[in-house]
């Protein structure tokens, strides 16, 4: 652990831990089991490639999400529900 | 040898009067010449006589007697201008500085200017102390003191894991360790803990989160589309320590526990905090 309170942690699932601590004179942060203490650089690194990673999850749920929308629309629409009722159902906007 | 007279008679008496030690004798016992016996001192013989004793310094060669004033630290007795004893101040009579009071005589003899106890308890169990320290000062008790420290810590999960269905199943342990910085004071150690965990949602999905075995939140996603990085900051305040002693040091946790995981429930963030204050006893 740096002086200036901050630790950076890599453990086994690939997950990074941050901490930032008051620094304590004498006092060091231990390092939990399954981790391995890095340094700032490469917590930098892990910790892009960690958001990025993340966002990309989360944009392939979103047009998941929007696929499966405009299908349950099309099925209601199909079914002879009312336009609105239908959007209502499925959560599905586009183009409405 | 002294001639005496006779008296009444002729010629001289056959009696002789001799002057001893420190003795003079004149004249012939006539009462025209009547004897004189004088008496002569012998200053180096009668200093023999005297000595000194505690208080009094002697010099049987010269003679000279004196008081003996004692070197001594702390000694209030001197002599003035003129060789003259002297002790500064009137007899009986102390002058005195901040925090004392009185002149030493019976009537008001030198005290503590003390202030009126103003509690009800009693300051035989509960008055503070003031010490003499090595130096001969006085001294209070150490100043008190508080102290405060805070950890942030946040982990960041790019495999999406997800969320146990068991409730307060813990997924991982944040920690905090502090020592008391105080010299002398033993400290009640106060913390607030908070956690907050970034969920995704799939439409129907279930997540909660809490501190160990205390849920804390509990999240359905009743709508038509994945809610994405939905997230609570919840915490509370506990004491894990009440007395840590000088010097002594304290592992404080934080267990991040998560629990009825269901429809494909995920998380991709856990911060943890601890913000804690030091309190003396």
């Amino acid at each position: 652990m740096a002086g200036d309170g901050m630790q950076y942690l890599l453990f086994g699932d690939g997950s990074i831990r941050g901490v930032s601590s008051t620094p304590q004179e004498g006092v060091a942060q231990r390092v939990p089991d399954g981790a391995v203490e890095i340094d700032r650089d490469q917590f930098v690194t892990l910790a892009e490639q960690a958001r990025q990673a993340i966002a990309d999850q989360q944009d392939a749920a979103r047009t998941a999400d929007v696929q499966r929308q405009e299908a349950d629309y099309t099925a209601l629409s199909t079914a002879g529900l009312p336009e609105d009722l239908a959007r209502r159902l499925s959560g599905w906007s586009v183009g409405g | 040898m002294v001639p005496i007279a006779r008296c009444g008679c002729g010629g001289e008496c056959a009696c002789n009067l001799v002057a001893g030690d420190n003795v003079q004798v004149s004249g012939s016992g006539t009462s025209a010449v009547p004897w004189v016996v004088t008496a002569i001192t012998d200053c180096p013989e009668v200093r023999q006589c005297i000595s000194g004793v505690d208080g009094v310094d002697y010099d049987p060669t010269t003679g000279v007697l004196d008081v003996c004033v004692s070197p001594d630290a702390g000694n209030g007795l001197t002599r003035d201008a003129n060789g003259c004893l002297y002790v500064a101040g009137a007899p009986g009579t102390v002058i005195t500085g901040c925090g004392l009071v009185g002149d030493g005589t019976p009537a008001t003899p030198v005290t503590a200017n003390t202030g009126v106890w103003p509690f009800t308890c009693t300051p035989e169990t509960n008055g503070s102390i003031v010490a003499c320290d090595a130096n001969g000062q006085l001294r209070g008790e150490p100043p008190y003191h508080t102290y405060y420290f805070q950890s942030i810590q946040e982990q960041l999960f790019p495999a999406n894991p997800v969320v146990p269905a068991a409730d307060d199943t813990v997924v991982l342990t944040f920690t905090f360790d502090i020592v008391n910085p105080d010299p002398c004071r033993t400290m009640r150690v106060i913390q607030w803990r908070d956690l907050d965990v970034d969920f995704n949602l799939p439409v129907g999905a279930d997540a909660a989160s809490g501190i160990s075995t205390d849920e804390m939140t509990h999240t359905t996603n009743t709508g038509t589309a994945t809610v994405l990085d939905t997230h609570t900051q919840v915490g509370k305040v506990t004491q894990p320590n009440a007395a840590l002693a000088p010097g002594a040091g304290v592992t404080l946790s934080l267990e991040a526990a998560l629990g009825k995981g269901s429809g494909g429930a995920t998380y991709n963030r856990i911060q943890g905090s601890f913000r804690v204050v030091l309190m003396p006893v």
